[in-house]
């Protein structure tokens, strides 16, 4: 595993285990938590959202905002 | 939380017999509602549909039970008005929960299936969207499920009505056991009251991951057209494109093909056949007089409410719920509130408030009560108030294009371009006035769906059957206002009153007050009194901006009272008032100035 990075700052398309979120309720229940593994399928210009692909079950966008306050590291490429 | 605060007063909450659909957003849980109760509950492709509960009978065995339709929710930890009325569901106990899982993401929907289980009530689980599960190469094993659930699961596709009568038999089933074995509940099953029986949110979502690596299988296949397309629309490009040539189509289609229905039918039908039936009828029976006039007069109730409500607002909210009923059920809303987030986000909102928005061009009402699946406070009143300044419901914008229509092609693209730039004026102030926090967009995605032809036909049916019901009545009041108006020689009394406003600030000529008065009864009728006048098409534009602005109709304003208390009701109905006549006014001195 590589070293910690922000979610938002993270390389489309490589497979990333979140190691820390905020406190955020919403967050957790829709399946953002420590451990979940997801990769960046899409990112939009001027400070957009992420698209992400959560367990490679199903889709989340996620403001930039939140983004850059959920550590993940590598764990791979899709 | 805990047991105690929550508000037993509420009727439903004290119901014994109660049923609870619940699950996890957008997995189905209204179409079973549907199919169990014969009361047809909206359902959409997008999360947030059901952001209150709908209640309905069903029998079984000959007992009579409450199913209720809870708001989805991901878990019990509200993060949401919406969310929150679940959770006060699961507090007040019931008989039994049928619990939705989407089979084609089942972790995180067994995360609140085993948060569920906490309060011992009898749970049948139903395993939902497994067709969509199929086409992502998921295979699942529900009788391992259901051991290690502990309770009888089936497998559904409830939009093709797959599985219904199993499940009616298996609830029966577990009712009958629940009876025998007579469970039971106080305060002290409720996890909420007692942290020891509660497992971790850390627990249960190892637990979920433990089932689900348990009973499913995922095997490499192919994607379809339906998923290709749905990654592509939400790619940059060609997901703007896509999106942007999708509501140009929606807007010609409601603007042409409303028009053309119009003409072709509508109009013929109303003046060749229905009028002068009713005409001939009351001229038979009654003398000449005031009551005649009111029945079949110039504002006669009985040729204004077909001429109004059928021939010209009837063809357009027609062809709008046509499109936005489509596009609704296949999923291409949440893929514009993304695609769009970053442009809102410069509004001081964020890209999910679009749905809602767009909802509102079609009612005012649906979308402010749908707004309250919204993260904060500030977020929905910024809303209503893009709605209530800016969005035209489709009855009033049927209106206008009737109106504008008449004078030249260019007065409808203008009116549009004035409403954008009004929805971004009033979302950057309202953004700025109104306190609080405007959270950043986290919202679910769904699969891109073709709708089911069946359930989008009964849906189509429900919107237009409650449309008419909806609107007879205002428009009907209205329509006797206007005619008791006109008759007794009150509206020439009223009009020399208005006429500093309505005449020499406005630039319309005195009969439009009525127009001003009827709005506030419906907003369609702060246009439709405009078409009977022999306006210029300055007139008619600046007619065509106050009805645009005016003051939300009454339905609007009791739905705001409501939901953000009568201050803030007033406040944007007032605002709405003074800024139509000063807006108006101003265009009309403006271009006087160069006309």
């Amino acid at each position: 595993m590589s070293a910690t990075t922000n979610l938002y700052a993270a390389q489309k398309n490589d497979i990333l285990e979140i190691t820390s979120v905020p406190k955020i309720d919403l967050l957790e229940n829709i399946g953002l938590r420590s451990g979940t593994r997801l990769f960046i399928q899409n990112r939009y210009a001027c400070g957009g959202p992420l698209l992400l692909r959560v367990e490679e079950a199903y889709n989340v966008a996620l403001g930039k905002d939140i983004a850059i306050q959920i550590g993940v590291e590598h764990a791979g490429v899709s | 939380m805990n047991c105690h605060n929550v508000p037993l007063d509420a009727p439903i909450l004290k119901k014994q017999n109660k049923i609870l659909l619940m699950g996890n957003p957008n997995v189905g849980k209204s179409v079973f509602f549907t199919e169990l109760t014969g009361i047809h509950a909206m359902s959409s492709n997008y999360t947030g549909t059901t952001v209150n509960f709908m209640e309905g009978r069903i029998t079984i065995e000959e007992k009579e039970y409450t199913l209720i339709d809870v708001p989805g929710t991901y878990s019990l930890s509200p993060s949401s008005e919406a969310e929150a009325v679940a959770t006060r569901f699961m507090e007040s106990g019931a008989k039994a929960i049928i619990c939705v899982l989407d089979a084609s993401n089942l972790e995180r929907n067994l995360r609140l299936a085993l948060e569920l289980q906490q309060f011992s009530i009898p749970i049948l689980y139903t395993l939902n969207l497994t067709d969509v599960a199929q086409r992502h190469g998921i295979s699942l094993n529900t009788a391992v499920l259901a051991k290690e659930l502990g309770g009888p699961v089936i497998s559904t596709i409830a939009v093709k009505k797959q599985g219904i009568k199993q499940l009616e038999k298996e609830l029966a089933l577990l009712l009958k056991d629940s009876d025998e074995t007579n469970i039971q509940k106080s305060c002290d099953t409720c996890p909420f009251h007692n942290p020891n029986k509660s497992d971790s949110a850390k627990d249960l979502w190892a637990r979920a991951k433990e089932i689900n690596q348990r009973v499913s299988k995922k095997e490499t296949s192919n994607p379809s057209f339906i998923d290709k397309l749905g990654d592509a629309m939400l790619k940059p490009f060609p997901g703007i494109p896509i999106a942007l040539l999708v509501m140009f189509v929606t807007i010609a289609l409601v603007i042409f093909g409303g028009r053309g229905l119009r003409a072709a039918a509508l109009l013929p039908l109303v003046n060749g056949l229905i009028v002068p039936f009713f005409r001939n009828v009351f001229t038979a029976i009654l003398p000449e007089g005031i009551f005649l006039n009111i029945l079949i007069g110039e504002f006669g109730i009985f040729v204004i409410s077909f001429e109004w409500i059928l021939a010209l607002i009837f063809p357009y909210v027609l062809l709008f719920y046509v499109a936005f009923t489509f596009l609704e059920d296949t999923g291409f809303l949440p893929r514009i509130s993304v695609l769009f987030d970053n442009v809102m986000r410069k509004l001081g909102i964020q890209g999910g408030s679009l749905i809602y928005m767009i909802m509102g061009y079609g009612c005012a009402v649906p979308a402010i009560i749908g707004s309250r699946a919204a993260t904060s406070r500030k977020e929905r009143i910024v809303i209503s108030a893009a709605i209530c300044f800016a969005i035209p419901c489709i009855s009033q914008t049927g209106a206008i294009i009737s109106l504008l229509s008449a004078y030249a092609w260019w007065m409808i693209p203008a009116m549009l371009l004035f409403s954008l730039l009004l929805f971004i004026l009033v979302t950057l102030v309202a953004g700025k006035v109104v306190k609080g926090n405007v959270e950043p967009l986290l919202l679910e995605v769904p699969n891109l769906l073709m709708p089911n032809p069946k359930a989008y036909g009964r849906k189509l049916l429900t919107r237009m059957k409650h449309f008419l019901r909806e609107a007879e009545i205002p428009m009907m009041l209205a329509i006797l206002i206007a005619a008791l108006l006109a008759e007794s020689g009150l509206l020439d009394a009223i009009a020399i009153y208005a006429q500093p406003i309505v005449s020499n600030w406005l630039g319309l000529p005195d009969q439009a007050v009525i127009a001003l008065i009827l709005g506030i009864v419906r907003r369609e009728m702060s246009v439709a009194p405009l078409l009977a006048l022999d306006l210029t098409a300055l007139q008619a534009f600046v007619g065509g901006v106050v009805s645009l602005m005016y003051i939300p109709c009454i339905s609007v304003f009791a739905i705001l009272t409501k939901e953000f208390k009568i201050r803030v009701a007033l406040l944007i109905s007032v605002g709405t008032i003074f800024l139509a006549i000063f807006v108006g006014g101003f265009i009309n001195q403006i271009a006087h100035l160069f006309l």
